[in-house]
């Protein structure tokens, strides 16, 4: 029955539990563990002159941040292999997030709110604008995957693209009947409709520029005017509005479960940069 | 007239299919409606874009409306060929061909450019940010490259760089970037330059870079063995020593007391810890250690042991820390009831100038017939009885009044007429006869039409020369004649004989040894408050006076700032019971209780905290305190009390 219970196994670990709860919220347990411990050390150690860096409470937070730095970092390497079980990705995700954001108490404490224009505080600062990307992160992977798989309506990418191709073809079918005023109309809406583009732009949630929606307003405002049958076409470019807006939503998704992955990543490579040189100078001057 | 009108599709896989039309007309219409004899089904042709008249061997086409097409990519509205002329022209995305065959104009359609795909390409890059500007790799690379060149690569290239070849202005930069934090008030003029203290990459910072300046700060004591004072670490302090030896912060450095970088804490350790880590039971770890233990000021702290003087003496005196307070204080009793006079006296009639030193005791010390349990105290070698000078209703009370508030004193004698502060208020100029005792205490002995004649004071052989000089003059004048009343007659020179003059000059030296033993015997100026060494035989006039040692501090070891304590209701008797003080062997220096009054430890709720260095400081200031380097020795061979070594051996 072996078989069998691989069966259940992976049935099991297919329910989904988020990368939050994960084991029960094991590395949630940890990280503040770790935090209580250093902030119960750092109270009753009461060190001559004062606390920072040097004093052996000091060096010990700090190397227990620096640890955990290189390591945070790793998960970049990590997430290329992925494999079940307890160590599973999505283990290593969530001892990512609580133990990286346990170093907000830990590394604070090894600074003895010592702070100024220098190198020590310049790695402080980086690691905290790491943690506070991250928090962004946590927060848009916890809730954005649901919004983009209900706008998705179960449609692949690619498919979301062939529909809006399909509609463009039956524009430049359905306008051609149409007097040349209009015809260019519908032609700059089939040339000029633009998904995707700058960062700004997919994360805007309205466009007004867009071709297809302008050219659906000059026609309808021609419409009243008489001339051409302009109902078949209203109608593909409603449908293709339609179509658009929810291709825009997934753009302006995505680009939400991104971008701060472009803030996140180089600046964690400034931050061990920034370690190493504020290691090197505690050593160098020792 | 005809055309033929032929419409060329080119498949996918290269092969073409022709559909030929022919058109019985002279005139032709040409545009996107599918009336339109040549049908171009493009948006960007118009629905009647053209019309193609044939006239005999050419044709000429004219353009509706607004429209244009192109010919040889020139847009035109008419165009004129003759038949078989090769002539084209594009409508849109189509060429047409004009060519002739048996004298019928043919038109070959064909679409040049393809219908735009109607496509939005690849949904990766539609979708995901990886085609935007944005980059991760790059920006990677960029921002930590950057960062090491800036804050690695920049600070340890101009240090390792000899200090000439950097400009100053750039070391500072260099070195600001790495400062962990300001430096303290007087080491702030080094923060331009690490180098100054961090001589060595990876070597923490040495002894012998502080001793560099700080040359004449003497060691607190013999550095191994303060090491051995050390109270014996429990196993986790254990375990950090030996980080910190791993990681070559030996201990015993300067640095790891003055720490700096804390801005102005640390530099000078003011915690108690910082003593008490040696200070702490330390006697049972150097037995042969000269001080007493003490943890905490409040809780467990020695009694005072003042410095006194044991031998006067005005070049090398004699001192020592023989007792302390409480066994001062038990001598200081014993004495008062050895006393026998025993109030002050009222008048100056009766004031005991040539008793035994007022009282009938002999001088501490000195002291022929005071037991030797009341012996302890301080041997000044001076006999001041502080009783007798604040008494308020007695003799000198009437000589402060007599001399009244002109000359400073009030209804009596208080501390101040006599003990005067430093400029910094922390203690007291030293008491002397010439400021403080002699307005009472006069010297002089003659008046000359109103001018003075006083002795010199601590000079005895110039008192005894002076005094000889005086009465023999007057005695000789006396009774050789040469006085005013008595003067010669003219011629009656040398009629006095050789006989009276030796019989003068004899009672003059007899009167004048008379007046000079007065002074030094009993009842005589000098006996009231000095011990007098009379003169070896009868006849000589050789008296001493035993010299006089003031001791300026009780408490050489310890600092106490009296103008700090001017507040409240605290006067000096609220510590010095002067006042009853009956001679001048007592010690007035109070007992630790009086301080614990209102002192505790560092820790201390109810009381000011006081840590060890409010009253005492760490590096020895004595003569006797080990020097940081050996006396003389230059700067290079300065001795340091931790070696130092870099932090890769």
């Amino acid at each position: 029955m072996a078989r069998g219970n691989t069966l259940t196994d992976r049935r099991s670990g297919a329910t989904h539990e988020s990368f939050l709860r994960h084991q029960n919220y094991l590395y949630l347990k940890l990280a503040v563990a770790l935090c209580l411990v250093s902030t119960v050390a750092y109270i009753f150690f009461s060190p001559v002159p004062r606390h920072n860096g040097g004093t052996w409470l000091g060096y010990t937070l700090g190397t227990i941040s620096a640890v955990l730095i290189v390591w945070l970092t790793a998960l970049g390497m990590r997430k290329r292999a992925i494999t079940p079980g307890k160590w599973s990705l999505k283990g290593w995700t969530s001892a990512h997030i609580y133990l990286g954001l346990s170093l907000v108490v830990v590394a604070t404490l090894h600074t003895g709110f010592q702070f100024g224009l220098n190198v020590h505080t310049l790695a402080y600062v980086l690691m905290m604008i790491v943690i506070v990307s991250g928090v962004f992160g946590i927060f848009f992977y916890a809730t954005i995957p649901q919004r983009m798989s209900d706008n998705r309506a179960e449609k692949s990418t690619a498919q979301m693209l062939e529909e809006i191709a399909a509609l463009d073809n039956d524009l430049r079918e359905a306008a051609q009947p149409l007097a040349s005023e209009n015809a260019i109309v519908v032609q700059r809406a089939i040339d000029n409709t633009k998904l995707g583009g700058g960062v700004l732009e997919r994360l805007r949630s309205n466009h007004p520029k867009c071709a297809t929606l302008q050219a659906m307003n000059e026609l309808k405002a021609r419409r009243k005017s008489g001339g051409d049958d302009l109902g078949p076409i209203l109608s593909v470019l409603e449908r293709k509005g339609v179509l658009l807006e929810r291709a825009r939503r997934h753009v302006r998704y995505r680009a939400l479960l991104e971008l701060w992955l472009y803030i996140h990543v180089p600046i964690t490579f400034a931050l061990l940069a920034a370690l190493i040189a504020h290691i090197v100078s505690v050593f160098y001057f020792w | 007239m005809t055309a033929t009108i032929r419409t060329i599709t080119r498949r996918a896989n290269g092969r073409e299919t022709t559909r030929t039309v022919e058109v019985p007309r002279n005139l032709l219409t040409i545009g996107r409606d599918t009336t339109c004899d040549v049908h171009l089904p493009d948006l960007r042709v118009a629905l009647k874009h053209a019309r193609l008249t044939i006239t005999d061997g050419a044709f000429f086409i004219e353009a509706e409306g607004d429209n244009e097409f192109k010919v040889n990519g020139r847009s035109v509205r008419k165009f004129e060929a003759r038949l078989g002329a090769g002539a084209q022209a594009q409508f849109g995305p189509y060429t047409l061909k004009f060519t002739e065959a048996a004298g019928r104009l043919v038109i070959d359609v064909e679409r040049v450019q393809q219908a735009t795909p109607v496509t939005h390409g690849d949904p990766e890059k539609v979708f995901s940010l990886k085609k935007t500007w944005l980059s991760k790799r790059g920006a990677s690379w960029a921002f930590s490259l950057l960062i090491g060149a800036i804050f690695l690569a920049f600070p340890i290239a101009t240090y390792a760089l000899r200090k000439e070849a950097v400009p100053e202005a750039v070391r500072t930069q260099a070195g600001q970037l790495w400062l962990s934090g300001e430096l303290s008030g007087p080491h702030r003029m080094l923060a331009r330059d690490c180098a100054a203290c961090h001589d060595a990459a990876f070597v923490s910072v040495r002894d012998e870079t502080c001793i560099a300046c700080h040359e004449d700060t003497n060691h607190h004591a013999d550095s191994a063995r303060m090491i051995e004072a050390r109270i014996l670490p429990n196993y986790p302090q254990r375990g950090l020593r030996v980080v910190a030896e791993t990681f070559n912060k030996p201990a015993g450095r300067c640095a790891e007391c003055h720490m700096e970088h804390n801005g102005a804490d640390g530099i000078a350790p003011a915690s108690e810890r910082s003593c008490t880590n040696c200070h702490d039971g330390m006697t049972k770890r150097l037995p042969d250690a000269q001080v007493a233990d003490a943890s905490d000021f409040g809780r467990d702290h020695p009694e005072f042991r003042p410095t006194v003087v044991a031998i006067a003496d005005l070049e090398t005196p004699k001192l020592t820390r023989a007792w302390t307070v409480p066994e001062l204080e038990r001598a200081r009793a014993e004495r008062e009831a050895l006393i026998k006079t025993a109030p002050a006296p009222t008048t100056c009639d009766g004031f005991a100038i040539g008793q035994p030193n007022f009282r009938g005791l002999p001088h501490a010390g000195r002291g022929a017939g005071l037991p030797e349990s009341a012996r302890a105290g301080d041997d000044s070698g001076l006999v001041f009885p502080h009783d007798v000078h604040l008494a308020e209703n007695a003799c000198v009370a009437a000589i402060a009044q007599d001399l009244g508030p002109k000359a400073g004193y009030g209804d009596h004698l208080v501390c101040k007429d006599c003990h005067t502060p430093n400029e910094d208020g922390e203690g007291f100029q030293q008491v002397s006869m010439e400021k403080n005792c002699s307005t009472c205490h006069s010297l002089v002995f003659d008046n000359v039409g109103g001018f003075e004649r006083e002795l010199r004071h601590g000079r005895t052989n110039d008192v005894i020369a002076t005094l000889l000089d005086f009465y023999q003059a007057r005695v000789v004048g006396a009774a050789v004649g040469d006085g005013g009343e008595d003067r010669r007659r003219p011629g009656a020179i040398g009629q006095r004989s050789a006989g009276l003059r030796e019989a003068a000059f004899a009672q003059a030296g007899g009167r004048a040894g008379a007046r000079v033993r007065a002074i030094f015997a009993q009842g005589g100026a000098c006996y009231g408050c000095h011990v007098v060494e009379p003169p070896p035989t009868p006849q000589s006039l050789a008296f001493k006076v035993a010299p006089v040692t003031l001791q300026d501090t009780f408490l050489p070891k310890g600092v106490f700032d009296h103008s700090a304590h001017q507040i409240g209701d605290l006067s000096c008797d609220s510590c010095h019971e002067a006042k009853t003080s009956r001679t001048s062997a007592d010690v007035l220096v109070p007992p630790i209780a009086n301080c614990q009054d209102c002192h505790g430890g560092e820790h201390a709720m109810a009381q000011v905290q006081s840590t060890c260095v409010m009253c005492h400081g760490f590096h020895a200031e004595t003569a006797d305190a080990v020097p940081m380097k050996p006396a003389g020795a230059p700067a290079k061979e300065a001795r340091h009390f931790a070696p130092a070594r870099s932090l890769f051996r």
